[in-house]
């Protein structure tokens, strides 16, 4: 028998059950009130009861069809039939009319009899709810589903050029992001079949030079691009689908990649998504230009070097940031930025902040995008100390408390700090970001957070909002960062000795170690004395959680995971540090990650000799303990570790395994060699010695020093012992690497330079001169994106 | 106002109004956790109370009642007067259990005696739970009350106002059930039985002055 007619004698049965109950009940009733006035006969219901019951129908089951009809959680999607397909949204309306109509109807009937009216009503309602929300696809979506056109979005990733134009296998497809119905796509586009013939030719061979050796990145113009296709049932793990050729421009630019590799495709029921990993040498070149501008200007930005510079986005932002990592004077730029766009260096009092937080608001909701991480989320940091801190609760608890999720609201950074973002939607899919925070709330949010790390932060934080987020939102971890009175009750009140989670309510998903309760883990993370006591009683609750992950194997970035997070904050290392020690011995490669445990727990060197000692490991263990870990130690300490290292293996070589011979002592050597290498003081005296050393032909001599310098390290210390150099050849070098970050110092030095007794230095110095002074003064404009 | 007659009405509510009202505050007073988290059982007492409200003051069949009708007042006066009743029964229950959450009474004794976590954070999401017992209550006292005056009707088809007010009183409840309260579905919801309500009001009043009243 077909479901449907299977369906349908169901509802007549049960619309027989609810006329007989009715009929049943009616005849009780009377009986047993021993009624007899109600016969056949009598006279019809009054008008007012009539009119009233009829209005009542209408009323009611109209409320009833607009909630169904409307209630996209339970299907009802009248009011977005575009996001349906036409046949389907066919369906939907003539269901919903059918509905509506038959509501209309019982109201008429109604008029002369209520008894058939409502039950028509209520059958009717049900069937429409039924029909929308059952598992039966009776308006034929999954059909439809199946057979609708995807819509294909080619995106560009690594840069931010917006609207860069987009060839596929010769043919253009328009500005980035491209979104195409797959069906159009291969209507348009032909099939080659096989790689292009010029795409060798358009090979961009980019030195990338080391001090001691060249790589040659080999990029390419033509980047190959997957079909995205649902995956066939039974294909093999990685099995390709067609293969065609893209490739991008930016105003002048060609986009350069790799040929296999650089993009990705990802499909949807709905959607498909393809990203092409691409740089743009020129544009990138540019901004770099940019930056050696405002350097020349001693980091004060004219107004037109701001304009230039705004027409990057995002990535004129992303290398700011970049350079102010080891450049603090960046950061002046940043905040001339953001005065120069909001003002915030006329901000001198409340109303004045205000007026600046509701500007950016306004900007966050016009343009459906907010995040932390931009020029108005540094205004925000700027203003947020004289924002008034009632006036800001008061806007931040309303949002609160009329949001109706807030899921996607924050993050937490690497750095322990929250981001506050809200994303454009651009994929088609539904992340759910229609039902979150307004864009206009994600500076409020930021704004109370940046007020929250102020030395002495504003109490109604603690006492407004923070409850508030519980209240209304359960988001009880941003609300334990905030802290306050009310909210340790609200966490500490638990059973929080547990690190299992009681039922589903005190669950919190972490990774590597499952459920775990999340009272026990907010408790730890919670601000101030409540906190710290907190911690302190639940110390071995956090050592038992420590010894139940999931992978039984310590492997490596275990040590960054949340939960050692909190050992090495609470300077708990050192007692863990045995246990910790058992868990892992024989493990694979365990000494690295021993020495990564006693980085992060700031242990003494002698310490990382001990566990040399301790683990007798061979000298592969050793090299790959030395190579992770220098990476991660501060110069001061690397050289003392290095030393303890060295030391305790002359003292006894036979606490590496099986290191006998002079080859293998060699060798060990040289990977502690390679492990100072890390301290760039070392390093840059290392590669001085060898510059002033016999010029040596195996490949050792840093004959790429200079480019390496100009390349990758402007700021590297070698660049000042080289201009300290007696010998011009010496000084000569450093002369690129000054020219590339022309920053004050820099330039001061090249002035010397341009001075040097040696006539050659002086020329090639005067010459950067020069071109810098040049440089200073070309109108910013020539650098903006094109 | 006929205080006597109002008077009379309100004795046949004591001994419910007494026993509702200690249950409406005790339960308010000691049910742990948020109210939000126990929303069915407050409606549930809402729709009980409201059925024993309306049985005590719209059993127009019984004795007492003919004799009331014998007694000179007039049609309008006693249907208004039964009204105001039935809203002078509820709120006598609703006022106590509302100013148990609206007061620090109930976050008080949870946070202190209970020590429980949901208190005092809890205690303004609370406070919003009374609005809608109130609004349930305006609601469903003219739905029932019509349902008594309609089947007292010398018409037939007497069992259709029960039928409608049934069907009305199930809608309501699983409306109340998929919306949140602030926002707009509900919104639409509560309106909407308000107006239903009004309907009931006036269709009941006019109806009233063909009212069957036998001993």
């Amino acid at each position: 028998m077909h479901r449907y007619t299977f369906v349908l004698i169901q509802f007549v049965f049960l619309l027989l059950i609810l006329f007989a109950a009715v009929y049943a009940a009616k005849r009780l009733w009377s009986r047993s009130a021993g009624r007899d006035f109600g016969p056949a006969n009598a006279p019809a219901p009054s008008r007012a009861s009539r009119t009233g019951e009829s209005l009542l129908i209408l009323l009611l089951g109209g409320l009833t069809w607009f909630l169904t009809a409307s209630t996209r959680s339970t299907g009802g999607m009248l009011f977005d039939l575009d996001q349906l397909t036409p046949a389907v949204a066919r369906a939907n309306l003539a269901a919903a009319i059918v509905a509506g109509v038959g509501v209309v109807v019982c109201a008429l009937i109604a008029l002369r009899r209520t008894i058939p009216a409502v039950i028509l009503a209520v059958t009717l309602l049900s069937a429409y709810g039924f029909i929308l929300n059952s598992g039966f696809d009776f308006l034929g979506r999954e059909a439809a589903k199946q057979q609708a056109p995807i819509e294909w979005t080619i995106d560009l990733t690594g840069t931010d050029a917006q609207g860069a134009d987009l060839w596929v296998n010769g043919v253009h497809l328009g500005k980035t992001p491209v979104t195409i119905t797959i069906d159009e796509f291969l209507k348009r586009v032909p099939f080659w079949g096989a790689p292009p013939e010029t795409v060798g030719e358009d090979v961009l061979a980019v030195p990338e030079h080391f001090p001691k050796w060249i790589v040659e990145r080999k990029l390419t113009r033509w980047i190959e691009l997957e079909l995205p296709s649902r995956p066939a049932r039974g294909a093999a793990p990685g099995a390709r689908g067609p293969v065609y050729y893209a490739k991008a421009r930016s105003g002048d630019d060609w986009g350069c990649g790799y040929t296999r590799g650089s993009s990705q495709s990802t499909f949807g029921d709905e959607y498909a998504y393809s990203s092409i990993g691409v740089t743009f040498p020129g544009r990138d070149r540019r901004l770099e230009t940019l930056l050696d501008q405002v350097r020349l200007a001693d980091y004060r930005p004219s107004a037109d070097w701001l304009s230039a510079f705004e027409t990057y986005g995002p990535d004129g932002w992303n290398s700011l940031r970049k350079a102010a990592r080891d450049e603090p004077r960046m950061q002046e730029v940043i905040d001339a930025w953001a005065d120069a766009r909001y003002g915030t260096s006329r901000v001198t009092d409340a109303d004045s902040a205000w007026l600046v937080l509701d500007r950016i608001r306004r900007e966050a909701e016009a343009n459906r995008q907010y995040t932390t991480s931009s020029v108005a989320g540094r205004a925000i940091e700027l203003i947020a100390p004289m924002l008034d801190p009632e006036r800001l609760a008061t806007a931040a608890v309303e949002y609160i408390r009329t949001a109706r999720y807030g899921g996607y609201a924050y993050k937490m950074q690497d750095d322990g700090r929250y981001e506050f973002s809200y994303p454009r939607q651009e994929r088609r899919g539904g992340d759910g970001l229609d039902e979150q925070y307004p864009p206009g709330a994600f500076p409020v949010a930021h704004a109370v957070y940046a007020q929250s790390l102020l030395p002495d932060p504003p109490a109604v934080i603690q006492a407004q909002i923070a409850p508030a987020l519980i209240r209304w939102q359960d988001k009880t971890d941003i609300a334990a960062a905030l802290g306050g009175g009310e909210v340790e009750k609200y966490i500490l009140r638990r059973d929080t000795y547990r690190i299992e989670p009681k039922d589903f309510r005190d669950r919190k998903y972490l990774s590597n170690y499952g459920y775990i309760n999340r009272w026990f883990w907010l408790g730890m993370h919670l601000r101030g004395q409540a906190g710290r006591n907190f911690r302190r009683l639940h110390k071995n609750q956090l050592f038992e959680l420590l010894g139940k992950p999931t992978i039984p194997n310590v492997m490596e970035g275990t040590l960054s995971q949340e939960p050692y997070d909190l050992l090495f904050a609470n300077g708990w290392g050192g007692e863990y540090w045995p246990r910790f020690k058992a868990r892992t011995a024989g493990q694979n490669q365990f000494l690295k990650i021993w020495w990564e445990y006693l980085v992060r727990m700031d242990a003494p060197p002698k310490m990382f000799a001990e566990t040399l000692r301790e683990a007798h490991v061979d000298n592969s263990e050793l090299r790959w303990a030395l190579e992770h870990n220098g990476k991660l130690l501060e110069p001061e300490r690397l050289r003392a570790v290095a030393d303890a290292v060295e030391q305790a293996i002359d003292r006894d070589p036979a606490i590496i395994k099986d290191a006998t011979d002079d080859w293998q002592r060699r060798e060990i050597k040289k990977y502690l060699e390679n492990f100072r290498q890390n301290d760039p003081q070392y390093c840059a005296r290392a590669l001085m010695a060898q510059l002033r050393g016999p010029d040596r032909k195996d490949g050792e001599y840093p004959q790429f020093a200079g480019q390496w310098l100009a390349e990758q390290k402007p700021s590297h210390p070698l660049v000042g012992m080289l201009e300290q150099a007696p010998e011009a050849a010496l000084r000569q070098k450093a002369i690129p690497a000054l020219e590339a970050r022309p920053t004050p110092d820099h330039r001061a030095l090249l002035d010397r330079l341009a001075a040097d007794a040696d006539a050659g230095v002086r020329a090639a110095a005067q010459e950067a001169v020069t071109r810098l002074s040049q440089l200073a003064r070309r109108n910013p404009k020539e650098f903006a994106a094109k | 106002m006929k205080l006597r007659l109002f008077l009379w009405l309100m004795r046949r509510l004591r001994p419910i109004t007494t026993v509702a009202a200690a249950v409406a505050c005790g339960w308010t007073l000691l049910v742990p956790g948020p109210l939000y988290e126990s929303r069915e059982w407050p409606l549930l007492f809402i729709l009980a109370h409201s059925i024993a409200i309306t049985s005590a003051l719209g059993r127009f069949m019984t004795p007492q009642f003919a004799w009331l009708h014998g007694r000179g007042y007039s049609r309008a006066a006693l249907w208004s007067h039964t009204m105001a009743a039935a809203g002078a029964g509820a709120l006598a229950v609703w006022i106590p259990a509302a100013l148990i959450v609206a007061t620090p009474a109930r976050s008080f004794v949870h946070d202190r005696l209970f020590t429980s976590p949901y208190y005092p954070i809890m205690q303004p999401r609370d406070a919003i739970e009374i609005w809608q017992w109130l609004w349930t209550y305006l609601a469903l006292l003219p739905l029932m009350a019509y349902g008594w005056i309609r089947e007292s009707q010398p018409t037939r088809g007497m069992m259709g106002g029960w039928l409608l007010v049934i069907a009305a009183i199930i809608a309501g409840f699983s409306m109340l059930n998929i919306t949140r309260p602030g926002e707009f579905p509900r919104e639409l919801v509560n309106g909407a039985y308000g107006l239903a309500a009004l309907i009931c009001l006036i269709a009941g009043r006019r109806l009233y002055r063909a009212l069957e009243v036998r001993r």
